[in-house]
């Protein structure tokens, strides 16, 4: 098969469209996001990644050349893993969230189901109680 | 009358006062490109919804440090990207739980009828193109669907137009090696008449 021919190929997968009521769902989740959203954790955050960003910037400030094209090559980098940042602070906010809700500890699922433990079925453990090493063995 | 649209700058502006229906704007214009985006990403219509709406969610909650550049659908492809990245991550951590979950059994594949056949056709490209390394997968589709030149992709990426040249170069490879059983008429699509 020819080079092109992978191309066209991609070329040739249909365009898709968002489902119609996209925006209002969007809305509505921004709704849901903002009500139960404590401001927590948020400073602190910003300034870690503020660090963090800057501890990427200034030594490749150092190291790099003054060719313009090189700069933006590490501006793009340091842009991009303070989106990484960013992106892993909503995820340990939504996770906090999490905690704050009925004790219930999250196993996995997929699109169709979750499976959760609640802790408050469970009967309270005699005697002393050890955490499970993680082993190769453990799963 | 032509009437002037409003451009991204201009709405991102207001949404960054916390203007809603500026923000429903926004989504309503780039909603498409980005479900589109991902779902080739994805390989999946429903994740990729799903993982849209809350691009543009984050898009929201990030509109303060948002800095024009002129280009906001870069952007919305940023925060796309790095979303199936964090999912690819927490896959990961799922597949370790897997053997304590219920199998709901094998999928059966669907009988393949001649009208089917090119929306077979699609179906395999597009799993093919879901199941390559990111580090491929990204550049191929904003180069080959998307259709961003070598130079914006490198500057998206934050790499060398030559490394976006060698990784779209490899994706297609990768992706010639996995069509090629299909090309060459393979079983998956041999059809009953």
């Amino acid at each position: 098969m020819e080079d092109h021919r992978i191309g066209d190929l991609l070329r040739e997968l249909p365009r898709e469209r968002a489902r119609s009521g996209f925006t209002v769902r969007v809305l509505e989740r921004l709704d849901a996001g903002e009500a139960g959203r404590p401001a927590l954790l948020w400073r602190p955050v910003a300034v870690l990644a503020a660090a963090a960003l800057a501890a990427v910037a200034i030594p490749a400030g150092i190291l790099m050349d003054r060719a313009a094209d090189r700069k933006a090559i590490q501006a793009a980098e340091a842009r991009q893993i303070l989106e990484e940042i960013r992106a892993e602070h909503s995820r340990l906010e939504a996770e906090l969230e999490g905690l704050a809700q009925p004790p219930v500890i999250y196993l996995g699922g997929d699109e169709n189901v979750d499976f959760v433990l609640d802790l408050r079925r469970v009967p309270e453990a005699q005697g002393e109680v050890r955490p499970a090493a993680y082993t190769d063995q453990t799963f | 009358m032509v009437l002037e649209q409003t451009s991204d700058a201009e709405l991102m502006a207001r949404v960054r006062e916390g203007d809603r229906e500026a923000f429903a704007d926004l989504v309503d214009r780039h909603k498409d490109a980005v479900v589109s985006y991902l779902t080739r990403l994805t390989g999946d219509r429903d994740r990729a919804e799903d993982l849209g709406q809350e691009t543009f969610l984050r898009l929201f909650r990030s509109a303060r440090d948002y800095a024009e550049q002129g280009y906001l659908r870069a952007y919305l492809y940023r925060i796309a990207t790095n979303l199936v990245r964090s999912e690819g991550r927490r896959e990961k951590r799922l597949r370790l739980l897997m053997p304590f979950l219920p199998r709901n059994g094998e999928p059966q594949p669907e009988a393949a009828t001649p009208g089917l056949l090119r929306q077979e056709l699609h179906r395999q490209v597009a799993t093919a193109v879901a199941s390559l390394p990111l580090r491929y997968r990204v550049p191929l589709v904003l180069h080959e669907i998307e259709g961003w030149s070598y130079v914006d992709i490198a500057q998206e990426l934050g790499c060398r137009e030559g490394t976006v040249k060698s990784r779209i170069h490899r994706g297609r490879q990768h992706l010639k090696a996995k069509l090629e059983p299909y090309w060459k008429g393979g079983t998956a699509w041999k059809t009953t008449g």
